[in-house]
């Protein structure tokens, strides 16, 4: 599943005055529920931060990738967000994160579909030109435009 | 070796770095650890992938890749569901250089690798697991 397919204007929230993960996290989820049907956004968030608890997403290069298997939805759901100013994600590498990528899918979804489509997002985010133009784009429909490009 | 704090997992698609998987949750849990697992897009595999298939060299890295995410994302999965901590990452090089260097990095007290003798993906060659060895500043373990 291509990130492309994913992806729409409406989730792809940029210049996020969020000033911390924990914030950031909360703020992403409770966008996510304006646009989705999530059943109950705040066991969605527990369930996120406890994963996130077992294991920081910061996979590096200024990325971070949160992500659950949830029984809150019912479909693959894709939120693009970028802070302000990069915000310390407790990442490996210390890069404080400038871009997020929060991925929910049903807790009795088709995990092989769920494990693909992060493992292309994060090819595609891992390649510095990529991140660099999504950081750069002044709209929504400018990333979108570098994600079609860029997407093998 | 006293504390296993910090432990190098490499992980591929053999399931030699499967067994390795199932050690590092076990020792992570044990010596409440965190997993610090790593797929290495191995530079040396991609040029031979590539020298022996109709694909190019930037088609078998992407494809090494996105693999290589999986596997770590399916790791990430299980630990998690384990009840170990753990974190991810990939890199692009050799992993004789690498994880010696991520060891020294990250201050780790283990390094596991899996090794399996057929699987071109893998830590296949001795040669390999003795730089591993040699170079790391920590105790490594091999998994068969």
């Amino acid at each position: 599943m291509k990130l492309s397919s994913l992806l729409t204007a409406d989730r792809i929230l940029l210049d996020i005055k969020e000033k911390n993960k924990d914030a950031l996290l909360s703020y992403v989820i409770k966008k996510l529920a304006e646009i989705e049907n999530v059943a109950d956004p705040d066991t969605l968030e527990k369930e996120v931060k406890e994963r996130e608890a077992l294991g920081n997403t910061g996979i590096g290069r200024g990325i971070g990738f949160p992500h659950a298997k949830s029984s809150q939805v019912s479909k693959i759901t894709v939120l693009l967000a970028c802070p302000s100013k990069p915000i310390d994600y407790g990442s490996l590498d210390g890069v404080p994160v400038s871009i997020i990528l929060f991925i929910v899918a049903p807790a009795d979804g088709d995990n092989n579909v769920y494990l693909h489509t992060m493992a292309r997002i994060s090819r595609l985010l891992g390649k510095n030109e990529v991140r660099e133009e999504i950081l750069s784009a002044k709209t929504p429909e400018e990333v979108i435009d570098i994600i079609n490009a860029n997407e093998v | 070796m006293t504390q296993l704090k910090k432990i190098i997992l490499n992980l591929d698609s053999s399931q030699e770095s499967q067994n390795a998987l199932a050690a590092a949750i076990t020792l992570a849990k044990m010596s409440e650890g965190t997993i610090i697992a790593v797929n290495i897009v191995n530079q040396a595999v991609v040029t031979s992938l590539a020298r022996h298939s109709d694909k190019s060299l930037a088609e078998v890295e992407v494809e090494l890749e996105e693999n290589g995410w999986r596997y770590l994302y399916a790791a990430e999965e299980q630990a998690k569901n384990d009840g170990a901590h753990i974190v991810i990452l990939q890199e692009n090089g050799y992993p004789e250089e690498i994880l010696p260097r991520l060891a020294k990095d990250y201050s780790a007290d283990l390094i596991i690798i899996g090794q399996n003798k057929k699987s071109r993906e893998n830590i296949s060659q001795s040669r390999s697991a003795d730089q591993i060895i040699e170079h790391s500043s920590c105790a490594v373990l091999v998994i068969k």
